[in-house]
């Protein structure tokens, strides 16, 4: 066993070992997975260990993070946290959050009743470094020691005793990246304090002044999707390309003729996707176009940089970064006169643009004024027109769904995807929890999309077990080979983590499981089409 | 008695309504936040199962015609969780569920019995002065025990005492005194000099009393004192970080309050020193720009993004 209780302060000290290390013996049990024939741990390798700062727990979500070389460079990384602090404090600085964060770091009473709601401490074996409460705790300790009184006049007494240096800013970075900010906890603090939220605080910090941030979210991400028009590095030409290509293959494939509507001036609804479903999932755009087309619905598609890409990475880290795509989004539905702005399958997205974006936009682009919407809602009125036949005949296997935090524990989408189901998927079944208690797929907070170094397989092992174990509970009498069986997922982020935790556990060999959205279902039991429209050889 | 503590007493008072009012209105006069809520969101109609108006096609619609919200879970929702700290039972593997019952309603209870004992001095009734006596020592009792057993749990369990700090041991210290004494002045059978003493501080006027009720009232006063500036303040925080933060899910309309309070806020200057940020520029400023160099990079034939 491997459980180890490090004191705060570890965060700042020359150590020899990780704070913790993950252990076989110590992780959770998966239904119908032996730990001896999963996919053995990688011991930390050298060039990890030579280069990066790994005492956190031996992975590295921050492969752009290197140890400073200088004394100069180390008291540079200090200051620039104390500014960043001091900013994240500051009712103009951070008018976005300050609330949440002050009431959060004032007052929680360190009951720990948030701890058991945690995915990632209970997959983890309950690791102390990764309780809620733990990362939060030691931004507590260096808000105390330096920005408050009591805490420069009475120090350890309040709980001011964390040294501030180079080391403390590395692994708190890394800390808060293996953090899913899924808020589960949140739900469960008897004072109302969010662990989750508080952990993006300190990710806000990093990002919005010191620049820190992982590749993928920020570098790769906001900044490729703001100057070249989508995070996956997309250029509105080169998404023309796909489109056509996915139009042909959609034809080729089912003998549906589909044409994506691009800058329909006046159409009802702009639909926006995650531009990485046009690259990894081709058949999800493809599916929504069928249904639209069959509903007889008035929609378009943009190409214009960042309206073709409803991700915005900002959420997880960054409130400058998350404005500007949200104002990019609404500005480009207001010039195409449409009613509504619609995000496709894509969790992250739908709260950015729906819920946060909702204080970001004002006036003109308000709400009531261009309405901003999840799809989900949308689907099952589709269903409920009648426009369109389905034959739940069609979909006769096993079937769970998975709820995207996003969406469902923070937007209260709970039941169009399940009225949806019901309607057409006769032997769907629920996972436990599920609704606003589920747990996240393990990818949520830009997981999904880090795939350097070590980080992937923290994430297959810690972060996503809850789920893989969730999953194959919901088919636990059916979990034989010879029965394929669909995880609907309907976002594109947690499909990126179910994607790599299936081939991390071999699913796909072990008990024939493939995942996809809600709409690819949906076609599949549509009595229109002809062949089937789930492939299940693929993922 | 020295004219300390009757001095004491109204300045405790005094710090305990002004402190909190003032702590509560700072939290309350932040600016407002993004949407944060969380589901079940409890006012709304659908909280049974956590939905919310967004499973409706066209919400929008929905909420210009007034949502029925019913305002008052609100209110259940957190006097379940100050009553019977609901979460804390349901969730906590700890133990900390019974003794922390057992300390809040000791502190409910007490400022009962405070309630009581003013209200015999004006009132002198039998029965009066025996509820508040009842009251006392109940919650002298209940407290005690409450906050003992919060000590031991907090000193034996290697997870809570990891994150426990000695002024949290102070706090809790502080309460088991201050019980300790309350149940005392009533064991050592010192709590007739209750109302005298009270008596002598609403008219000013010194009296002798007993040490117990001295060294009760002190402790009381303290807390009342020190509770602005402390943790005890986590009882009325929820109102904000529920009701404030976690439930406030109203939704922006044109021209109403709060988007001309949103309008505001993006007018505030932000001084975020990363690379991509824009030092100095305001929050509708930096939202709606890129730095010079990063404009016009976006490789199609398009118009730059921002
Ligand atoms: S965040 Fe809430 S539940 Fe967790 S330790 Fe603090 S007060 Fe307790
Ligand atoms: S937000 Fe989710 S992942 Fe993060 S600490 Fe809370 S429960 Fe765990």
């Amino acid at each position: 066993m491997a459980i180890k209780r490090p004191p705060f302060n570890d965060i700042s000290k020359d150590l020899k070992e990780p704070m913790a290390t993950i252990e076989m013996d110590d992780l959770m049990d998966i239904l119908g997975i032996d730990k001896k024939e999963e996919t053995p741990l990688e011991p930390i390798n050298d060039k990890i260990k030579n280069t990066y700062d790994w005492y956190l727990d031996g992975h590295i979500a921050l492969g752009n993070l290197y140890p400073p070389k200088t004394k100069e460079e180390e008291n540079e990384l200090v200051r620039k946290f104390l500014s960043g602090l001091e900013k994240l404090l500051d009712p103009k600085n951070n008018w976005p959050m300050l609330q949440i964060l002050k009431t959060g770091l004032d007052y929680c009473v360190r009951c720990q009743t948030c701890s058991e709601a945690c995915h990632v401490y209970i997959a983890s074996g309950r690791q102390e470094i990764y309780r809620p409460t733990y990362r939060i705790e030691i931004l507590r300790k260096i808000y105390k020691k330096y920005f408050t009184p009591e805490g420069k006049l009475l120090g350890s007494f309040v709980g001011a005793d964390v040294d501030l240096n180079w080391k403390t800013i590395y692994r708190l970075a890394e800390l808060v990246h293996r953090c899913n900010l899924c808020r589960r906890c949140a739900q469960r603090c008897p004072v109302g304090i969010d662990n989750g939220y508080l952990a993006r605080e300190i990710r806000v910090l990093l990002s919005q002044e010191l620049g820190i941030s992982p590749t993928e979210i920020l570098e790769k991400g906001s900044r490729l999707q703001l100057t070249v028009g989508s995070s996956t590095g997309l250029s509105p030409m080169a998404l023309k390309d796909y489109l056509e290509f996915i139009e042909e293959d959609t034809y080729e494939k089912t003998g549906v003729k589909i044409k994506f509507p691009i800058n329909k001036k006046g159409a009802d609804i702009l639909l926006i996707h995650n531009a990485g479903e046009f690259v990894s999932w081709p058949e999800n755009p493809a599916a929504f176009a069928i249904l639209f087309d069959a509903a007889g619905i008035s929609w378009t598609m943009s190409d214009e940089p960042v309206g073709y890409d409803s991700i915005n990475y900002g959420l997880w880290n960054d409130d400058i970064e998350a404005a500007r795509v949200v104002l990019r989004h609404a500005k480009i539905g207001k010039d195409l006169g449409v009613k509504k702005i619609v995000i496709g399958e894509c969790g992250h997205a739908t709260k950015a643009f729906c819920v946060v974006g909702d204080r970001i936009l004002t006036g003109d682009l308000g709400s009531s004024e261009i309405s901003r919407e999840s799809c989900l809602p949308l689907l099952w009125d589709i269903y409920k027109s009648g426009a369109i036949k389905f034959d739940p005949s069609k979909n006769n296997f096993p079937v769970t769904l998975h709820d995207p935090c996003n969406m469902v524990r923070n937007m209260g989408i709970v039941m169009p995807q399940r009225n949806v189901l019901n309607a057409i998927a006769p032997r769907w079944r629920e996972m436990h929890p599920n609704g606003v208690y589920n747990y996240c797929c393990g990818g949520g907070s830009g997981f999904a999309i880090m795939q350097g170094l070590n980080f992937p397989q923290w994430r297959n092992k810690v972060s996503s077990r809850m789920k893989i174990n969730q999953i194959l509970n919901a088919f636990k009498e059916e979990l034989d080979p010879g029965i394929p069986k669909y995880v609907c997922a309907p976002c594109s982020n947690c499909k990126g983590a179910i994607r790599d935790f299936f081939e991390h556990y071999k699913c796909k060999e072990k008990f024939n499981l493939t995942y996809g959205g809600l709409v690819e279902l949906m076609v599949n039991s549509m009595v229109d089409m002809e062949k089937p429209y789930i492939s299940w050889d693929e993922y | 008695m020295s004219q300390f503590m009757i001095y004491f007493a109204w300045f405790s008072v005094i710090c305990f309504f002004v402190g909190s009012f003032l702590k509560l209105l700072k939290i309350n006069n932040m600016p407002l936040h993004l949407r944060a809520e969380l589901y079940p969101v409890v006012h709304d109609s659908k909280n049974s199962y956590g939905g919310s108006y967004m499973e409706d096609m066209n919400y929008v619609e929905e909420v210009r015609k007034g949502l029925k919200n019913i305002w008052v879970n609100d209110i259940i929702e957190i006097l379940r969780e100050v009553l019977f700290l609901d979460r804390v039972n349901e969730y906590n593997i700890y133990g900390l569920w019974f003794p922390s019952l057992l300390l809040h309603w000791g502190l409910y209870i007490l400022f009962g019995w405070l309630f009581l004992s003013v209200f015999s001095v004006f009132w002198p009734f039998y029965f009066l002065i025996q509820l508040s006596s009842i009251f006392g020592i109940v919650a002298g009792a209940f407290g005690v025990l409450g906050s003992f057993i919060l000590i031991l749990r907090r000193i034996f369990s290697q997870e809570l005492r990891l994150y426990t700090t000695p002024l949290d041991f102070f706090n809790l210290f502080l309460l088991l005194f201050m019980f300790l004494a309350t149940l005392s002045t009533f064991l050592f059978d010192a709590n007739h000099d209750i109302l005298r003493y009270l008596g002598s501080v609403i008219s000013f006027k010194t009296v002798n009393v007993s040490n117990f009720v001295i060294v009760q009232f002190f402790l009381f006063q303290f807390f009342l004192f020190y509770f602005p500036f402390s943790k005890f303040m986590h009882a009325p925080i929820k109102y904000w970080t529920w009701h404030a933060i976690m439930w406030d899910d109203a939704l922006t309309m044109k021209g109403n309050k709060q988007d001309l309070i949103l309008q505001e806020q993006l007018e505030y200057k932000q001084f975020w020193a990363a690379p991509h940020a824009i030092q100095g520029t305001s929050w509708a400023e930096v939202a709606t720009n890129l730095k010079v160099e990063e404009r016009g990079n976006n490789n199609g034939n398009k118009k730059t993004t921002l």
